[in-house]
């Protein structure tokens, strides 16, 4: 399975990465991983392309070759489409940081661009979600995991993602993460989401 | 995984024995490392390479090993030798333009003899993705090294291979070079922990005049010496499982491929669904040339793919040659020589010598989607104090007359709006050297703005020079306290309540200033954005050289110290 993660310093795509693969490792399972994030704590965009399976050969996911794209940010989301596929699944927070050469950038300007390849996308407040459940955004990442697992769009065993997670945040804050990682289900089922 | 403080008298408990963890290439060199008991590390901080120094930092006070972030790259390979001299085992890790900085010192090194394992890490960027100055490819250097040279091309083999390099060090008495790409360095995966012994620190150093002097008449009976080795190194790698040659169904064509460049290759002849036979290359130097002559023979057309230059493709045209023209070699006549390599471009290539459609454009995936998507240009942290540092430069001069010489670090940001101010950039510490040379031959006034981290890596000679010749540059230096750009690393001058586990001094650049003779003032940019701006004007009018250092902390200072050890 390919899984490309793109999103803004900071947005927690790195730590994403982590949970990933010690939950694969927990589960037996081989992968490889490529992280780019050059100047990513000033702003830039970062992105991490995870395979896992029997078998990966290359760390880079090809062209149209990604089964499920998670974009922390509307922009960068965007900016993955050459990896996405007509069978692609896009999960995306509704969100954009601006900066100085752009100060906008809106779900409509994202489905103009993502529409025409695929139809399968999710845009979930993850976000604004973490700031009025958890009082941070810094969770974000980790909703939008706990989404994907409870859409059934990452094949992955729930313990094993705790378990990643565990070995993958800071001590202080693994419980605040778990709950993040929770919230999708229990918000879907009592708040229609 | 705790803090590593927690940990001082424990060793072993950052990495677990026997357990699987997720780590970069970057961190499995460390891993091996550890395992093959390396005592000495120094390093300067540079991306890609970077993590290699952060992980040892933060562990070293588990481990119980020596290790400093060195002032500059020459320093820290210089060091590394001294330790490697004595006998204590010793890693040197650099980014590929540190490799033009220790120059000096690695080709007599190579003519040199350690009396423990000494192994340089040196890790390239193709793609320039982090890489301001240039796209480099550090092989080509080798030829003047005669080092051994290993490639990895993942995490597993970065461990393994720095395991290796120690021993072959040893085992030849020579340094050992590994090198890698961003590919490999910010590759994850599955790495398992064997034994870490405990790390021999301190040895002795035993003279033997002919063994570490480079002087005449002896440096060319050591270099002889150097050249002499190749055979049997060759011998001994012929025996190991490197450079290995996996079969495949067609005969008549084959791939031979190094690095990251052979992952992509299993992967294109999958989504060709072709089976081809490939010789991995494990070692640039020496080239298993009985290898790969025995690969030659009865095919047609071999592929070589290796990031940037052609440089193994050259060499086995020359080395081992075309079988009298029987035999097509291709490579950087289909693969361009600029940027990196990635699974597409290998498996275009390949299609198109084995004229076959890749299984991808068959299903109904995008060729390549043309979107124009604003750049996300790098800016500056919430609270950086150089935002003001630039705005008072805005202020106080008119940029269209003043040129703007910059430099290697976090304000290389200057470059793009709101600011563009910077004019110029080269390389570490240029801006002295450059903006001297423009002040020497115009009448313009020239800005020269330096980092304090890297005036300690290269700003020294250049400064001297300048007050030598009687230059006036308005030197701006932006001090905030630590090697900011590439994490947060400390230097000679980072308040040693910020380095608790680095260095013991704290060195002040004003009286380094003031000591070769150039007048200065120090300031805070933000509290003090006012004065700056007026010291600016003042300054720029001198005949002399003057220098005003800007002194606001990062906003980020002491992060690396107190962040949580989780791998």
């Amino acid at each position: 399975m390919n899984i490309l993660i793109t999103g803004v310093g900071g947005q927690g795509v790195i730590t994403l990465k982590k949970v990933l693969s010690y939950a694969s490792i927990k589960e037996g399972r081989f992968f490889r991983a490529s992280e780019l994030h050059g100047l990513s704590q000033r702003g830039g965009s970062v992105s991490v392309h995870f395979r896992f399976g029997k078998k990966v050969n290359s760390p880079l996911i090809g062209r149209a070759e990604a089964d499920l794209i998670i974009g922390l940010d509307l922009l960068e989301a965007s900016r993955a489409i050459n990896f996405a596929s007509k069978n692609s699944i896009y999960l995306v927070n509704d969100y954009f940081i601006p900066f100085f050469q752009l100060s906008a950038f809106t779900k409509e300007d994202f489905f103009k661009i993502a529409r025409p390849i695929t139809k399968n996308i999710f845009i979930v407040e993850a976000t604004k979600i973490c700031q009025e459940k958890l009082k941070s955004s810094v969770f974000e990442s980790i909703f939008l995991l706990g989404f994907a697992f409870s859409k059934k769009l990452i094949p992955l065993k729930e313990e094993s993602l705790i378990f990643g997670i565990e070995k993958s945040v800071p001590v202080k804050f693994i419980k605040q993460n778990k709950e993040a990682f929770n919230l999708p289900r229990t918000f879907e089922r009592y708040s229609r989401l | 995984m705790e803090n590593h403080q927690r940990n001082k008298n424990k060793i072993g408990k950052v990495f677990q024995e026997n357990s699987i963890i997720p780590l970069l290439g970057n961190e499995a060199i460390v891993l091996g490392a550890l395992e093959s008991g390396v005592g000495f590390v120094a390093t300067y901080p540079g991306t890609p390479a970077s993590e290699i120094g952060d992980l040892f930092y933060r562990i070293k006070d588990a481990y119980r090993i020596y290790m400093e972030y060195s002032t500059n790259e020459i320093v820290a390979l210089e060091a590394a030798a001294g330790a490697a001299y004595s006998g204590v085992r010793a890693l040197v890790a650099m980014k590929h333009f540190g490799v033009n900085v220790a120059m000096d010192a690695l080709i007599p090194i190579a003519y040199t003899r350690p009396r423990a394992g000494l192994v340089i890490v040196i890790v390239d960027d193709p793609g320039c993705h982090s890489s301001a100055q240039s796209e480099q490819d550090s092989r080509v250097f080798i030829e003047n090294l005669n080092l051994v040279t290993l490639e990895p091309a993942d995490p597993v083999e970065a461990k393994e291979f720095t395991k290796l390099a120690f021993k072959i060090s040893e085992k030849f008495q020579k340094a050992v070079i590994i090198r890698t790409t961003t590919r490999v360095a910010h590759q994850t995966a599955g790495v398992k922990v064997d034994k870490i012994p405990k790390a021999k620190t301190k040895g002795k150093f035993l003279k033997d005049l002919k063994r570490f002097n480079t002087m005449l008449p002896t440096v060319l009976s050591q270099k002889r010496e150097l050249l002499a080795l190749k055979k049997p190194i060759e011998n001994y790698l012929n025996k190991t499982e490197l450079n290995p040659i996996i079969d495949g169904q067609l005969k008549n064509v084959g791939i031979i491929a190094s690095g990251a460049g052979y992952l992509y290759c299993l992967e294109a002849l999958e989504n060709l669904n072709v089976s081809l036979p490939i010789l991995k290359i494990d070692t640039f130097y020496p080239l298993p040339t009985k290898k790969i002559q025995q690969f030659l023979e009865n095919k047609k057309k071999v592929l070589v793919v290796e990031e940037i230059i052609g440089l193994i493709e050259e060499k086995i045209k020359v080395e081992v040659g075309t079988m009298n023209g029987k035999i097509e070699i291709l490579g950087k006549n289909l693969l361009e020589p600029v940027d990196e390599l990635n699974p597409d471009k290998v498996t275009g290539v390949l299609a198109q010598i084995l004229n076959k459609k890749p299984i991808l454009s068959e299903a109904e995936g995008p060729k390549e989607i043309k979107v124009d998507l604003v750049k996300r240009t790098p800016r500056f942290c919430q609270g950086c104090p150089y935002w003001s540092i630039f705005s008072a430069l805005k202020n106080a001069v008119d940029s269209k007359k003043v040129i703007f010489v910059g430099d290697i670090g976090c304000y290389m940001m200057g470059y793009f709006p709101p600011f563009e101010l910077q004019d110029i950039l080269l390389c570490m510490a240029a801006s002295i050297g450059v903006s001297h040379g423009i002040t020497q031959a115009t009448n313009q006034k020239v800005i020269a703005m330096l980092g304090d981290s890297t005036l300690f890596h290269a700003g020294l000679p250049g400064l001297l020079n300048i007050v030598n010749n009687n230059s006036n540059p308005l030197i701006i230096i932006f001090d905030n306290g630590i090697t900011a750009m590439t994490g947060r690393q400390p230097h000679p001058a980072t308040p040693l309540k910020f380095k608790k586990h680095d260095g013991k001094a704290e060195i002040k650049i004003e009286k380094l200033l003031q000591a070769i003779g150039i007048k200065n003032i120090v300031l805070d940019p933000v509290r003090q954005n006012k004065i700056l701006e007026k010291k600016i004007k003042e300054f720029i009018s001198k005949k002399e050289a003057r220098a005003i250092i800007c002194r606001r902390p990062c906003v980020y200072i002491g992060e690396l110290e107190k962040s949580e050890i989780k791998l």
